[in-house]
């Protein structure tokens, strides 16, 4: 019983009452037509990507909510208290309250690049949702090359927010759209050549077969470890989480590159940013600690469970560490993560050839 | 009703219009954006072909690559906007 049977039950039993309303009004052909396997496949292919999003949706807000209160222990306050269970609701409070601001757009700015720009960033946040299987019943899309696709479209946000930046006008925007598009383009190479060594340890770039490889064998956290921490480490410059914050710094440049966005763009762009830290958790649960492997609970329990503990230790980081500067950006991932993605390589070559594996 | 036909027709009119409007629009940051939505249009009509491979490399390399570098590039020289101010 995975998902796309259980929406095309659904999807069918919809239909037939449609239908049979429909024909009792008279319109036979058209009755005919909604029960073809056409349109039943889309409807479902439409219902599945629904029930995902809602999901992945979920997972961000409660994501936000426990950055929250886990910043807020770290810190010795008590965090978001007052709205609903332990201050759950606080994040939907915050949404209505940016949905009925007023929409500001700056005069002398250049209309197309900066109403365009938040539509790219939010519409690849929301794709990345879509390519990560949550287990083998709960997915989209099963393509070869699924990883691949997760980096893909990773990389288009760098080009909207130099445009963004640009765009607005500004001093301060441009000089962090400028400063974002260095550090994304500069860590995308050890993020990519981190993954190689379980690429090879496994022999496919099919998401659900890499966690199969590690349920027959052990967790890729062992003998991958340099890469599990270089992996790590470039997720947190990827997803732009505070110590690789350079982008939005708020004591040199006011809001970085977003300083111009107000109102329901802002909220849209801080969900975005929550969607991509869900992302880049998920990738590391499914390649290094075993993806929806457990015992007892349901998979989708245990790969949540996974996913929320590296949260956790992205917020640690944030909590513990203060801001880098921008030389010392690039001179980390250029001089130290690449040479070390590179012994990681090796390592994972000769574990392959020696069959121990 | 052939769904793949209708959006292949869809996909296909938004990547040559992309691609016209690169040509012909005054500001030179907007011919970039066209480009990338050219390039994304064309990644779309590798998928249609199933050649899956080929179409997430066509978006990591031209759309996460090559718009970046048109953008640096464009940027980084001095020129004047359409206004008249020089940024």
């Amino acid at each position: 019983m995975d998902l796309y049977s259980f929406t095309e039950g659904i999807v069918r039993w919809l239909v037939g009452i449609i239908s049979y309303f429909v024909d009792w009004l008279g319109f036979h052909g058209f009755a005919g037509w909604i029960e073809s396997p056409g349109v039943i496949q889309f409807l479902t292919i439409f219902g599945v990507a629904l029930i995902v999003f809602i999901v992945g949706f979920l997972i961000a807000i409660t994501m936000i909510w426990q950055e929250r209160k886990t910043l807020g222990r770290l810190m010795d306050r008590r965090g978001a208290m007052v709205v609903g269970p332990a201050g759950y609701f606080q994040n939907i409070a915050d949404g209505l309250k940016t949905f009925l601001k007023e929409i500001i757009i700056p005069e002398k700015a250049d209309k197309k690049g900066y109403n365009w720009a938040p539509v790219i960033i939010i519409g690849s946040s929301i794709l990345l949702i879509g390519l990560i299987p949550m287990s083998d019943r709960f997915f989209v899309c099963d393509i070869d090359g699924g990883l691949i696709f997760i980096f893909a479209v990773f990389s288009i946000t760098p080009f909207a927010i130099l445009i963004g930046g640009w765009a607005s006008n500004n001093k301060y925007t441009l000089i962090g759209g400028m400063r974002s598009a260095a550090q994304l383009i500069s860590y995308e190479v050890p993020l990519l050549l981190s993954l190689v060594g379980v690429v090879i340890l496994t022999g496919s770039l099919n998401l659900g077969e890499i966690v199969h490889a590690q349920q027959e064998s052990v967790w890729f956290v062992i003998p991958q470890f340099i890469g599990f921490i270089v992996f790590l480490i470039t997720i947190v410059a990827e997803v732009e989480r505070i110590p690789f914050d350079l982008p939005e710094a708020e004591a040199e440049l006011v809001e970085g590159w977003w300083t111009e966005y107000g109102g329901m763009r802002f909220g849209l762009l801080m969900l975005a940013e929550y969607f991509r830290g869900y992302a880049g958790a998920a990738v590391a649960v499914l390649l290094f600690l075993g993806g929806w492997s457990g015992p007892i609970l349901p998979p989708e329990i245990w790969f949540l469970i996974k996913v929320f503990i590296v949260f956790f230790v992205f917020i640690w980081i944030r909590g513990s560490l203060t801001r880098v500067r921008i030389d010392q950006i690039l001179n980390i991932g250029w001089k130290r993560l690449i040479p070390l993605s590179m012994v990681n390589i090796v390592i994972a070559v000769v574990i392959k050839s020696m069959g121990w594996l | 009703m052939e769904w793949d036909l209708l959006f292949f027709l869809i996909f296909a009119i938004i990547t040559v219009a992309a691609a016209v409007f690169v040509v012909a629009s005054k500001e030179i940051v907007h011919s970039v954006m066209y480009l990338a939505l050219t390039f994304i249009g064309v990644a779309i009509i590798f998928f249609f072909l199933s050649a899956e491979y080929v179409a997430i490399i066509q978006i990591l390399i031209y759309v996460g690559a090559v718009s970046v570098l048109m953008l640096f590039g464009i940027m980084l020289t001095k020129r004047r906007l359409t206004g008249g101010e020089r940024i």
